[in-house]
């Protein structure tokens, strides 16, 4: 199956919109020997849509792959991100490559804790820095 | 001889029992030294067992620097070609052999490496993913801005790793 560079865009914009609103659970990991024979984040959307998301060499860089599957698992589509420049007047395919270059390190980070670890280790500071009160 | 109520049934019966407890005697040093041999046995088998997991894991090891130093000559060759494409796919190559040098190179029984060039590893294998992570992300990158702070350290490494595999070769020769 082929999706279409706007087709791509779409899933990637939604994507990154629902992640970042905290809608979307990611989990898994994309470490190269990682044990796991399914290397990537993955995040369902329940009897909807299985998504995968990796980097193309196992080293959490660029390039990444977006794959599309059906909620048993079947792929559906992969798309391979490709060069993109700061703006955007560019192709769709480099627009949806920016899009998931962004959202990449995010799902990573979201995977391991780190924001709800920073978060926690920030209150612990300001709890020291917070003025006694009168 | 007769002494007064012992018969010489009743020596009979003692010289048995010195004989027997002679033979006790005799199974126990026997088994006891049946059981020594065992264990210089084990012990002498878990020492090669040993020694030949630390050849293989040298060998694994002299194979895996072979392909970094490989590498580098690739990285050296697609920036002075300005070659993206042969530049992506060697520092590719590249960060995961570093990668797998460098865990080998941190396994129980390999051979002795400073712990300065695996760390060099390490943080080279990094680098070598963001360069190429930088030249993939780009339409029509000039390769040498990318990997240009990488070649000389990669140079020294690659030397260090030279020094390291030849002496490697020799000692194994040597077996």
């Amino acid at each position: 199956m082929q999706f279409t560079g706007d087709e791509w865009l779409e899933f990637a914009i939604k994507l990154q919109t629902a992640t970042f609103r905290g809608r979307l659970r990611w989990t898994g990991s994309d470490q190269l020997f990682d044990p796991d024979s399914t290397r990537g984040f993955s995040t369902t959307v329940a009897g909807n849509a299985t998504y995968r998301l990796r980097t193309k060499d196992g080293d959490e860089q660029f390039p990444y792959i977006l794959t599309v599957c059906e909620p048993d698992g079947t792929v559906l589509a992969d798309f391979v991100t490709v060069p993109y420049g700061d703006d955007w007047e560019q192709p769709v395919e480099a627009q949806a490559s920016r899009v998931i270059a962004e959202l990449y390190p995010y799902v990573e980070r979201s995977v391991t804790g780190a924001p709800q670890k920073a978060r926690s280790l920030l209150e612990g500071l300001d709890g020291l820095i917070a003025d006694p009160p009168l | 001889m007769h002494v007064d109520g012992i018969t010489w049934l009743d020596w009979v019966m003692a010289a048995f029992t010195l004989v027997g407890f002679g033979a006790t005697g005799f199974g126990l040093y026997q088994a006891w030294s049946q059981a020594r041999k065992a264990t210089t046995a084990a012990e002498a088998a878990k020492d090669a067992v040993a020694a030949t997991r630390a050849r293989l894991l040298a060998v694994e090891i002299v194979h895996e620097f072979g392909a970094v130093r490989q590498a580098v000559s690739h990285v050296i060759n697609a920036t002075e070609t300005n070659n993206p494409e042969v530049a992506k796919f060697a520092l590719v190559e590249l960060s995961e052999a570093m990668r797998r040098g460098g865990a080998l190179a941190r396994e129980d029984g390999a051979p002795l490496i400073s712990t300065e060039i695996i760390s060099q590893l390490e943080t080279t294998s990094k680098l070598a993913s963001v360069a190429k992570a930088d030249i993939a992300r780009r339409t029509n990158p000039k390769v040498r801005t990318y990997t240009g702070e990488l070649l000389e350290p990669l140079t020294d490494l690659s030397h260090s790793l030279l020094d390291f595999v030849t002496a490697q070769k020799y000692a194994l020769d040597k077996e």
